[in-house]
């Protein structure tokens, strides 16, 4: 008989909650704590830099504070690099395309600035760097290094390290205008005319136009409208998504990929992952992944009870 | 509390037919429709594969991963005999699967009376058996088999536990006929050289009752012949070497010799069992056996189309599969008469995917549990510690030669004190060879000092 290990599967709701199911994984053991490789099969890169309250060189070994952190600091697309910061990442390769062109990989430093921990930048690693390190003038520190490449699904990918699959649903069907997902909240009258009245309100004039005010005979609301794609336009058929998540499985498969960690992030109450198909996708990728793999399914409300 | 998932046996997984019946998971039936499209018509009809498939329905509950067609080099007819082998990991399975109701229709039947009864006591020290239906079989009403099990723990160097060859033939033979026969099996066992021992023992059931075939371990051709003549077997020595003639240029030197045993003593048809020398010689040695009229072109052509590979989904715990055909061996039977016949035994097996990736896994987690023990260090000190070997090794020359020589040396030098640590390697660049007993690190490149930096 074979009593087969199993590799470990977490789905989280929205993405930055990675964070939290990564440091759960190297707390028990699943990955290393440093240098594991990050397969990032996702519409987005998530590589937003935003700036921390408080410092993340702060967070220690406690899951509680870590999962408080990622709920209070972390957008759903600027987790990543704090992860790497840490040095838990350190090579990063983001599968996002459906052919076989790879990007050259290259290495990139981040830092934070004052070394605090809190605001961090990202470069690439040129012939002048090293001039860079040992300068004294430098405001950026607690440098960490890492490499950062793109694939697609018939690329050559391999590696020596740990490595984690963090799958986002919307890698096959995505939906970046956010269209089934309505942002409203209600506000007060006097907020409200304040915004229609004022064609230099604070809320107005960001990079994009997205807010807007409404009233009906229940309230006045405020409307927030990320600027984004229209409609549908990467939204994929039910037989195109089946047909994606095979070749996903082929890419695995022929490049001999053993994750000690999958992570699967449904994105749906962001909307990135169209309303109708995440239940759609989630089950017909794990039953692929199962095809593979013996895992062992849990959602992070599982786990989380920890975090309180 | 055990772990009902970590207890399940992969043998164990049933899925639904159409018709709502129940098979294992990676029974024949599956096996042959993930290759069905590659067969070579020269090997195997389509008369003989329906066939197959009909008697396959009987064997729908056996789990087994390494099928063997047999075919005669000699017949222009397509027709094989097939084994296919149970490891005693897979014995619960068969235990179940003799028990189904196709098996319980032929109660009574003697031959699946004796398989049944040696898989009800087989031990571990077994460690697979085979069982082999003959092509005309296929069509009887309750199919007999012949049936063979692993016999290498019998002997080992001058030590041989006869007990424990007495005790698995005991369910196949009578006891007058273990009694009759006991002690020609001993002497032939016994006159084997010291440093060989015993592949397998058998019975052709399908066949005969009251003889036991002996397969030797690989005996060098002069130790067959020294050997057939300690047993005293009175066939043809010169055609024997005839036979070694034909084959040994060919051949990998080694031979698995084969006859029956009987209370009359050894037969006088033997086999000689081998394979190639390398695989590029599979030409030349079908052609060489053609030029002796031992092989036909048809078959040639069969054999030469019969390797390969084919991916294929055999079930949810199975997952995907790799069924791989290749050539088991060859096999020459010096017959009574003094002619040959020659066989080829095609060998399909499966290589799971799902499988292969636990075992990698297993061997990486106990790996880990034995290295990353570190009591002393939290993990984000941890964490703090590659931060500062990533960043020396990026201007240190000296400092990452010594990462890359000795990562326990490196990592004390920036902790500055003796911690537990788990063994490191770190790499230059992701290695060609993964292998996932280590916890590799990749560094950054290093930089080179330029004549605008001070250093």
């Amino acid at each position: 008989m074979i009593n087969a290990p199993e590799v470990p599967l977490f789905i989280v709701e929205e993405h930055h909650e990675a964070y939290f199911i990564w440091s759960y994984a190297y707390l028990n053991r699943l990955i290393n704590p440093a240098g594991n490789t990050l397969l990032h099969v996702d519409n987005h890169d998530d590589m937003v830099i935003a700036r921390l309250d408080k410092s993340i060189d702060e967070l220690e070994d406690d899951l509680n504070l870590i999962y408080d952190f990622v709920y209070e600091q972390f957008g759903i697309a600027s987790f990543i690099i704090p992860a790497i910061y840490r040095g838990l990442i350190n090579n990063y390769t983001h599968l996002c395309r459906y052919d076989a062109v790879s990007s050259k990989k290259t290495n990139r430093y981040v830092a934070s600035y004052k070394s605090e921990g809190t605001y961090f930048s990202i470069g690439e690693i040129g012939p002048l760097f090293r001039l860079k390190l040992e300068s004294t003038d430098d405001t950026w520190g607690r440098y960490q290094f890492y490499t950062h490449q793109e694939i697609g699904l018939g690329s050559k990918f391999s590696t020596g390290q740990s490595l984690i699959l963090d799958i986002d649903l919307d890698y096959f069907s995505c939906d970046n205008s956010l269209s089934s997902v309505e942002k409203k909240i209600e506000i007060t009258k006097k907020a409200f005319e304040d915004f229609r009245n004022n064609k230099y309100h604070p809320f107005r004039i960001l990079p994009a136009a997205g807010v807007s005010v409404s009233c009906d005979s229940d309230g006045y609301y405020m409307h927030y409208r990320e600027w984004q794609e229209i409609p549908d336009l990467k939204k994929a058929t039910s037989e195109l998504i089946d047909k994606r998540i095979t070749r996903l499985i082929d890419f695995l498969s022929n490049n001999n990929l053993k994750p000690g960690l999958i992570d699967i992030c449904r994105s749906r109450y962001s909307g990135y992952t169209p309303v109708d198909q995440w239940e759609y996708i989630e089950n017909r990728l794990l039953d692929a992944l199962g095809q593979i793999y013996y895992l062992d399914i849990k959602h992070i409300s599982e786990i989380s009870m920890i975090g309180g | 509390m055990e772990n009902s998932k970590e207890k399940r046996s992969l043998y164990y997984e049933e899925s639904r037919m159409p018709d709502g019946s129940v098979y294992m998971n990676g029974n024949i039936k599956q096996y042959l429709d993930g290759i069905g499209t590659t067969l070579p018509l020269e090997i195997i009809s389509q008369e003989t594969r329906q066939k197959i498939d009909r008697i396959a329905v009987c064997f729908k509950d056996f789990a087994a991963s390494e099928y063997i067609m047999e075919t005669s080099l000699t017949s222009e007819i397509a027709q094989v005999d097939f084994s296919l082998r149970v490891l005693n990991e897979e014995k619960e399975c068969l235990i179940n699967g003799l028990q189904n109701s196709y098996f319980a229709s032929m109660a009574g039947n003697g031959s699946w009376i004796r398989v049944a009864d040696f898989v009800k006591c087989w031990s571990n020290d077994i460690d697979d058996i085979w069982l082999e239906m003959d092509y005309d079989e296929y069509d009887q009403q309750i199919p007999q088999p012949c049936f063979f099990f692993n016999s290498s723990q019998i002997k080992n160097g001058t030590v041989i536990d006869i007990d424990l060859l007495l005790a698995k033939l005991k369910p196949l033979l009578d006891r007058e006929q273990l009694e009759a026969i006991g002690p020609n099996i001993q002497f032939v066992i016994q006159q084997l050289p010291s440093e060989v021992g015993l592949f397998q023992v058998g019975m052709m059931l399908a066949r005969t009752n009251d003889q036991v075939r002996i397969f030797t371990a690989e005996l060098n051709r002069e130790q067959t012949q020294n050997y057939l003549t300690r047993i005293g077997w009175t066939g043809s020595f010169s055609r024997l070497n005839n036979l070694f003639e034909l084959v040994d240029q060919y051949s990998d030197g080694q031979y698995i010799l084969d006859f029956d045993v009987s209370n009359q003593g050894v037969s006088k048809k033997i086999g000689i069992n081998f394979g190639l020398r390398k695989n590029q010689m599979l030409p030349s040695f079908l052609d060489n056996l053609e030029e002796h009229q031992l092989c036909i072109d048809i078959k040639k052509r069969g054999v030469l189309a019969w390797s390969g590979s084919e991916g294929c989904f055999l079930g949810h715990d199975y997952g995907f599969t790799t069924i791989i055909k290749d050539i088991s061996h060859f096999k020459v039977s010096l017959l009574p008469e003094g002619g040959f016949t020659v066989k080829a035994y095609l060998r399909y097996s499966g290589v799971y995917l799902k499988k292969m990736f636990a075992d990698k896994k297993l061997i990486t987690t106990q790996t880990r549990e034995e290295e990353i023990d570190m009591p002393s260090l939290d993990y984000w000190e941890i964490q703090n510690i590659f931060k500062e070997v990533a960043y020396k090794s990026m201007l240190d020359k000296d400092y990452r030669e010594l990462c890359l020589n000795d990562s326990k040396a490196a990592i004390r030098k920036v902790i500055g004190n003796n911690v537990k640590m788990p063994y490191i390697v770190f790499l230059e660049e992701e290695p060609e060879i993964i292998n996932e007993d280590r916890f590799v690190y990749i560094l950054p490149p290093y930089l080179k000092p330029s004549w605008l930096t001070s250093k």
